[in-house]
This record gives structure tokens, sequence and C-alpha cells, in this order.
């Protein structure tokens, strides 16, 4: 895959001297268009423009950096934090939940560090020996913006203060640079969202190909990092069973199991309005042909058997390989846990209790 | 601007040039009566053109209504000359929405002939909210296609029978199978809400399975549905629209069936069982009515003697 670079950049004033923006500012080509803004709220709130991935927008913050995972009515949640580095993506999936979840068309970084820094800090005092897992990886890739920003280089050491918050970077490019330079690797579990290549080539615009991601991952192993992966959205299609044992075959091929911290499972869920976004961004789709049905969270899923015919076939997979591999599922109900992995968490709480044991046997320490 | 109003022959006219015609669908039987009783109130708004005749700007309707009754001299208002070609447009654009809105075939042409004055930038920015349409991109994306279809789609359209909801679903489909679709919404008198439903689940089936939609729409069970003399339009499309829901969930059909057999063999006299909405939760409801007392306790043991039935564990533990 090519590496990302914007066509303009609009700066806010109350960033110009950040980290962020000057990175950015040498890194990009010099011909590439750059204006100053003193208030880019008209811009933030979308107003009559459509979607660009194609600007960036460095603005300060005025949020919280970290907030809980919203979670999803109706199904278990791990009790992941995220951390809002930026908004949108350069990478253009055609079921990415971002199409109608935000209002701000552009590409946006958040370069007040230094906010950042603080509230993390305050963060992990605030809950002493607690554990955290906090992730990059929601609202934008953790990695794709990192050639232009260094970002990863900014924050990774930010976790090193406390040894209860661990970072996960989720990506689906292969953009790892950044992290063979960096000193702090024992709290970070580089993570790498899984799809078969059929998916990859039809779907997942932009990212970077199956055998890159994994060859990524492999780097990432050899460096000493924790690697995680994320069969999420699972896509039902015909002859998915074979191909997604293919890439779980390619997966324990190339990847130590002891290097694997976890594997997710999620199959494709959106909200109702995304439907219209998909059908006019991506006419040639067959994603939406599956049997959808309104979830308890209003959210289109796969029909219930569907999905546990799935989640156990590909868990039985990954089982040929590693019985022990620590599998979650990611926003499910106990029916499905249940009927899927022959387990359920009673509740949030205990799922968050699995995870974070898990990351503590990972890593070898005892928090408690 | 100056008008001037002129007598003139409807020889003069030239009916086929269509330059400045934004009507489509329209019934004459009313303005003709109206015109019979009190002769044309408003005059026809025309120009000169090159080739010498005269070109309907504003008042389509009035000289097709004109023609019909036989009328040979009328008077009309003329364009000054030197009026370009797109002021004149935007006139008699301007005047249609000043006392009617479009039917959604008028608002396509309107778009269409504004595509060859102004940009596709200018007519999402200053003209869909003209036309009240707000400024979205895949409304004008929509409205462009319609003059694509076919006329008996576009009647359709005119007349309220076919929802422009179900236009991005119907380019989906091949001409004929449009036609038949047009053909069953018509029948069925199918409200908006339930043409695009029907639409979008044979648009995924033909899409998913490969399947010529005709097929289906002309199949031995949809044809049965139309022979069902016991049931009236609405029932029959309700069937219809069942039938093709199946197609489209099989797996949800077959789960809604085996779960109906399964609540026939627990005997519910007069209780009902729902289960979750599409069998997501776990939350099962039971329902029933009474009148008194009596029947209240009645209603009671039978949910009693409904517990201990193993069709029940099956139902609710799966």
């Amino acid at each position: 895959m090519t590496r990302y670079q914007p066509g303009r950049v609009i700066i806010e004033d109350a960033v110009r001297e950040s980290p962020i923006t000057r990175n950015l500012l040498t890194r990009i080509p010099q011909s590439t268009p750059i204006e100053y803004i003193h208030d880019p709220s008209p811009l933030l709130r979308g107003e009559g423009y459509p979607p660009d991935k194609e600007t960036v927008l460095v603005i300060k913050n005025r949020g919280r950096f970290i907030k809980p995972c919203p979670g999803s009515k109706g199904y278990l949640c791990c009790g992941y934090y995220i951390l809002h580095l930026a908004l949108n993506c350069p990478l253009s999936c055609s079921y990415c939940i971002l199409q109608s979840y935000l209002n701000t068309p552009f590409l946006t970084i958040y370069a007040n560090i230094d906010d950042l820094t603080a509230e993390l800090k305050e963060f992990m005092e605030k809950r002493g020996k607690q554990l955290y897992r906090i992730g990059t990886g929601e609202f934008t890739d953790s990695l794709v913006l990192d050639h232009l920003i260094d970002y990863v280089d900014m924050v990774a050491p930010l976790f090193s203060a406390s040894s209860h918050t661990f970072l996960e970077l989720k990506s689906k490019t292969a953009a790892i640079d950044g992290l063979t330079k960096l000193k702090h690797r024992e709290r970070i579990v580089v993570s790498w969202s899984l799809n078969t290549p059929k998916i990859i080539e039809k779907e997942e615009f932009r990212t970077a190909s199956l055998e890159e991601r994994i060859e990524a991952a492999r780097s990432c192993e050899r460096m000493g990092y924790r690697v995680g992966f994320h069969f999420d959205p699972l896509i039902s299609y015909p002859g998915w069973e074979n191909e997604y044992c293919g890439v779980i075959g390619k997966l324990f091929d190339r990847i130590e199991k002891k290097s694997i911290a976890w594997i997710s499972l999620g199959a494709l869920r959106f909200m109702p309005s995304l439907k219209k976004v998909i059908q006019s961004r991506f006419p040639k789709t067959r994603l939406l042909h599956e049997e959808f049905i309104s979830g308890l969270d209003g959210k289109m899923r796969y029909f219930k058997p569907i999905r546990i015919e799935m989640y156990t076939r590909i868990v039985k997979e990954i089982r040929k390989y590693d019985s022990e591999c620590f599998v979650y599922l990611c926003m499910e109900s106990r029916e499905v846990w249940q009927k899927s992995l022959g387990r359920a968490p009673s509740s949030d709480e205990e799922l968050t209790e699995w995870l974070d044991q898990r990351v503590e046997t990972c890593h070898g320490m005892s928090l408690r | 601007m100056v008008f001037t109003y002129q007598t003139v022959s409807l020889q003069e006219v030239d009916l086929r040039d269509e330059t400045f015609c934004i009507s489509y669908g329209f019934a004459l039987d009313s303005l003709k009566r109206s015109i019979e009783k009190v002769g044309l109130v408003h005059p026809p708004l025309l120009q000169k053109a090159s080739h010498g005749r005269y070109r309907i700007v504003c008042g389509w309707k009035r000289i097709f209504a004109l023609y019909e009754l036989g009328t040979q001299m009328f008077t009309a208002v003329v364009l000054p000359e030197g009026v370009r070609e797109q002021d004149a447009f935007l006139l008699t654009l301007n005047e249609n929405l000043s006392h009617r809105n479009l039917n959604p075939v008028e608002t396509a042409l309107a778009i269409h002939k504004l595509t060859r004055y102004v940009t596709l930038q200018e007519i999402q920015e200053e003209f869909l909210p003209l036309l009240g349409l707000g400024k979205s991109l895949s409304l004008l994306k929509m409205y462009t296609a319609i003059l694509d279809l076919e006329e008996e789609i576009k009647i359709g359209l005119a007349s309220g029978t076919i929802t422009r909801e179900i236009v991005p679903g119907f380019l989906r489909f091949s001409p004929q199978e449009r036609i038949t679709l047009s053909q069953l919404i018509t029948r069925l008198k199918l409200s908006k809400s339930k043409q695009v439903e029907l639409i979008e689940n044979c648009a995924v089936i033909k899409e998913r399975d490969g399947v010529d939609i005709e097929s289906i729409l002309k199949s031995e069970e949809v044809n049965e549905i139309f022979l069902d003399q016991k049931i009236g339009l609405v029932a029959q499309g309700d069937r219809i629209r069942e039938y093709v829901r199946r197609l489209r969930y099989p797996r949800l059909a077959q789960a809604e069936e085996s779960f109906r057999k399964k609540k026939e063999r627990l005997t519910l006299k007069g209780l009902d069982l729902i289960p979750p909405p599409y069998f997501e939760g776990e939350e099962f409801r039971i329902s029933f009515s009474f009148t008194t007392v009596d029947e209240f306790k009645k209603r009671l043991a039978l949910l009693q003697t409904i517990a201990e039935k193993e069709e029940l564990k099956e139902i609710v533990e799966g």
C-alpha cells in the first residue's frame, strides 16, 4: 500500500507550535497547500462539506482524550478505553462505521500533545493499581498517520510511567517504522485487523494486503512486541468458511502462538444509517446481502445463528493451532458466547477481568 | 423585460419544440372544461424561435387543451427578442414553482434541462433548494436517473403510484424486470414503505442468488395469491411481500416457521407466546386477556401446564 499524503492541510492557530504540527509540516511535500485558521468549529460541524480524506485538519482537542468504549446495549463489553488521537481515517473500508458516526468530513488530528500527556498522567494516577487497556484504533487507524506525525513515538513512552496501563495499537496497515525505534515496548500490544484476501480486495480499499499485515506482525514479534489479531468485522459470504480458515492457517504458520496476546472476533454490525452510505459510496458491494436483523442495540447484525455458526467455526480452527489461545468476542451476548466458545462471562466486569488477566499473563506480571 | 400580448394561431406554435417543457403526466379534462366555460384566463408565454415559429415557454397544458378543443386562435404573451434561452428557461422554472409542486419526472426534467446552462455543482447548491430538495448529492443523482427509466415507470412516478424512493433500487434491475415490478406495485397499490421494502428485497435476491426477478414475481406461489378470491388487495400485497421476504431472509423465515410449529404443539388456548424480536434477545413474553376471575384462573392453570411441557423448554432454551 502507498503511504498517505494529504492534499491540503488546515491548521488551527492554537496548535501551530505543537510538535505534531511541526512533524507534519516537515514530512509533507512543500507544494501541499496549508491554511491557518483561528476557529475550526464550522469545519468540524462539516457544514456543506462532502467527505474529504485528502484534507487534514490539525486542531486542539477541546474534549477528553481518554474515553471509555461506549459499549453496546444488551451486549458484553470488555471495558476498553479509547485514546482519541485523531478522527477519521485515510483508509477506505466500505463497512467503516465512521462514515455515518462522525460529523466532520475531514481527517482530523489532535495536536495538543501536552494536554494529552497531562490527561493520561491524571488518568493513571487516579486509577492507582487497577489495570487499563487503552487503544487508539477506534476512531482512526493507529499507525496510518505515524509516518507523518510520529504519534507512536510520542504516545508510547507515556505508558512507561504506569505499570497498569496498556496501549493497544490497531491497524490495517504495515506502517511499523515508528515501532522499530521505540524503546518502551513492554506495555504495548500491536494488533492487526484481519480479513480474507477477498474482503480486503473488495471492501478494504487503500489498506495493506493480508500478507503485508501478517509480515508486519511477524516483524513486530521479532522486535519483542506482543501482537493481537482482530477478525472484526467477520463477513459472511459464499466461501467464507474456507477463506477465513486459510487466513488462520497463514497466521499460525507465521506467528509464534506464544506471541499472540489475543484474538478477537466480531461479526459485521452497523448503525442502520450506514446502509445508505454504503450503498451510495460502494454500489458494487455485496456486504449487505446477508440476513441482517436489528439487534438489541439498534445496530444491524447478522441473524444470531449465522453469527454463532461463524464464531464456532473460526474458534474451532484457531483451537486446531493453539488450544490455549485467548479468544474473545466483541459486543456479543452471553448466549452467543456460550454457544460459540462454550463459556460466557456473566457480566461486562467479568469479561474485563478476563482480558486484564490475559494482559497480566502475557506480560508475566502479578498486578493484584 | 417588455412582454407583448398577441393573437397567435395554433399552427404558428411548434408543439414539438420541448426546449422549455418541464410538464409531464398531466391530465387536461378539468382545464378543458374551464376553458370551455370561462375561456383562457392566463395566456401562455411564447418565444419566437429562429425557425420562425413560436415555441412554448410557459403554458404547455393550456396550449394542449386548446389543441384538443380545436381552438385555432388564442391570445399569448410573447417574450421580447434577444432573451437568452437560459433566461427563458429560468423564467418557466420559477413560474412553475410559484404555483405548483413538480412531480418527480418534472423535477428530473427540470434538472436535466438545467445541466445545459449551469454546472452540476450550481444545480446542487442553488437549484436543488429551489426545488425543495435540500443540497443532497444523492438526490441529484437519483433525479438524474429518472429520465432513463421506462415510460410506464415514469407515468407511475408522475401519478404518485410509484414512489421516487425506489428509483435507486429500480436501477439494479433490467428494463423488463422494472416493468414487471412497477406493474406489481401499481396493481397492489402498495404504500411507499412497502414499495421500498419489496424493491430492496427483490434486488438483494436477484444479486445474491443470481435469479431473474420475473421468475419469482410470476411464479406459481405469487400466481396462487392473485387467484385467491377470498382475500382483498391489501392482504394479497402482504402475502406477496411475505413470500419475497422469506426468500430474502431464508434462515430467519425458517426460524420463524420452526417457532410457529413448536408454539402450535404447546396448544396455547387463549394465550400467546411472543419470542424476542428476530430471536435476538432472550426475553419471551406471554400475553393473555380475560373478562372474569374464572377465566383468569383458567389461564393461570393453562400456564402451569405449559410450564411443564418439553416443547416450552425447547423453545426457550433452544
